[in-house]
């Protein structure tokens, strides 16, 4: 990736982010709202509706819906970044990373608006601004690969087997619900906790509650293997978006 | 005269339907052997469906040959291409940007020379208005101005156009066929053969996806006129 790409991808990204907001008559005030929205519909069904849960519920509600829906999201739109970049790459060469990286990239500013919202909302709540707040930036760091390394490998492969798309909802559902957000997967046990504990995100975000709100410094082996997936993931896609680099132009 | 670029027994195969590994082969392009000398204008010629466009893309580098060699002497070479990547709603400012950059243009080239971008599309009133705005010869206008940013070694032109209304037209058109009579190594695709005559140095003659014939211009062109 030389220099030029970066600098494009950066513009990419900045001048994305500027149509989206341009798009409606709210603008940026979207990037408040529309999480504020998403979280709202959560917290009334959950916390009111239901009467789930017990003390602390919301924040630790909110935690786990922050952090996957920047997962989520992410991963959604990578998947058709490729096709729809198809009209662009048949008339100029480009390394295929780009389509990708800017969705990555505009999803994590997205995210990181979010994620200070909801500090703010911590704050408010009654959590202590504590020490362990530090491990923010690292986990920020993290996730921003493991999200990096899984758009590139399914934004390599969709193009080539359009059925990852469908199958992807479906995963992506799956480990929504799979991931933690609505229970606490620590108290499972057995055969169940181990096959949870193969996706990520469950690590991901049992680590952001364990910063945020219980005041503990994340587990260490869990993230490891989130940082090991995440690798390999990453040099996977970046190799088969290279290989099929100039056969994607082709496809219909 | 040094070659800057070589096409050797170059083929590409589309396959039918949507699988690139399985589906019936066609070969859209099946044995091209082209040289390009550095400097030089070299026509390519033949009716539509010849593969003329997809020649263009193997020689961009958008696609790869399906077989044959491809010899470059380390240029870079890109094909001139109208309004790419515009997005409604940035302004023309921010497109020229965007667009200058996708081309292959530094960032900082494109700020530098932004003035006389916009003089030469002549929208100094409405630059920092979004394209959506734009009438179709407006955006026509930004759209070549942009394309004139890029510096590629070898330029790939798909027929000389002019764009927007008849005065831009003129001015674009000549721009262009400065640029081809200029020092530059460009490849012209086109069928009409009087602009073949006029700017180019030698031609090649592309027929079924095989190259047929090349060289002198006028006894390449006379044969391909004899036969259609």
């Amino acid at each position: 990736m030389t220099p030029h790409y970066l600098q494009l991808i950066l513009y990419k990204t900045r001048a994305d982010l500027k149509v989206e907001a341009a798009r409606g008559y709210m603008g940026m005030l979207w990037w408040v709202l529309e999480p504020l929205l998403y979280m709202g519909a959560f917290y009334i069904i959950f916390a009111v509706a239901l009467k789930r849960g017990g003390e602390n519920f919301v924040p630790w509600l909110l935690t786990g819906l922050v952090s996957w829906k920047w997962f989520d999201t992410s991963v959604r739109m990578s998947l058709t970044s490729i096709s729809a970049g198809k009209g662009l790459m048949s008339q100029v060469y480009m390394p295929k990373l780009f389509f990708p990286a800017v969705i990555v990239l505009k999803n994590s500013v997205k995210f990181l608006v979010t994620l200070g919202l909801l500090l703010v909302f911590l704050l408010i709540y009654g959590f202590p601004l504590s020490l362990y707040w530090l491990a923010i930036l690292p986990l920020v760091g993290l996730q921003l690969l493991l999200i990096t390394g899984v758009a590139f490998t399914i934004s390599a492969l969709t193009p080539l087997w359009p059925d990852l798309k469908l199958l992807m909802n479906n995963v992506l559902m799956l480990m929504f619900f799979l991931s933690g957000v609505f229970f606490d997967t620590s108290q499972l046990q057995g055969w169940l906790s181990w096959l949870l504990s193969l996706n990520p995100m469950v690590h991901v975000i049992r680590a952001w509650r364990d910063v945020l709100l219980n005041g503990q410094w994340p587990d260490v082996p869990g993230l490891f293997y989130v940082l090991l997936l995440s690798l390999v993931l990453l040099v996977l896609g970046q190799y088969l978006l290279k290989r099929w680099d100039r056969l994607y132009p082709r496809l219909a | 005269m040094t070659a800057v670029l070589s096409l050797e027994k170059v083929g590409v195969a589309f396959r039918r339907g949507r699988n690139p590994w399985r589906g019936e082969r066609y070969w859209a392009l099946r044995d091209v052997s082209l040289t390009l000398q550095q400097g030089e204008t070299l026509g390519i010629i033949g009716r539509n469906g010849v593969g003329k466009t997809t020649l263009l893309k193997v020689i961009a580098g958008i696609i790869e040959p399906d077989k044959g060699v491809i010899r470059n002497s380390g240029v870079t070479a890109s094909m001139l291409s109208l309004q790419v990547g515009f997005v409604p709603l940035l302004t023309g400012r921010e497109n020229a940007v965007l667009s200058g950059m996708l081309l292959g243009a530094p960032r900082r080239q494109l700020e530098r020379n932004m003035e006389e971008l916009v003089a030469f599309a002549e929208l100094e009133d409405f630059i920092d208005e979004p394209v959506a705005s734009y009438s179709a010869g407006m955006r026509a206008r930004l759209g070549f101005s942009v394309a004139m940013q890029a510096d590629p070694d070898v330029l790939l032109i798909d027929e000389v156009l002019g764009v927007g209304d008849a005065a831009f037209r003129k001015k674009s058109s000549d721009e262009i066929h400065r640029r081809i009579r200029s020092n530059r190594s460009v490849i012209l695709v086109s069928h009409d053969i009087g602009t073949m005559r006029k700017l180019c140095d030698r031609v090649v003659w592309i027929e079924n996806g095989v190259s047929r014939m090349q060289g002198d211009v006028r006894q390449v062109l006379d044969a391909y006129e004899a036969e259609i």
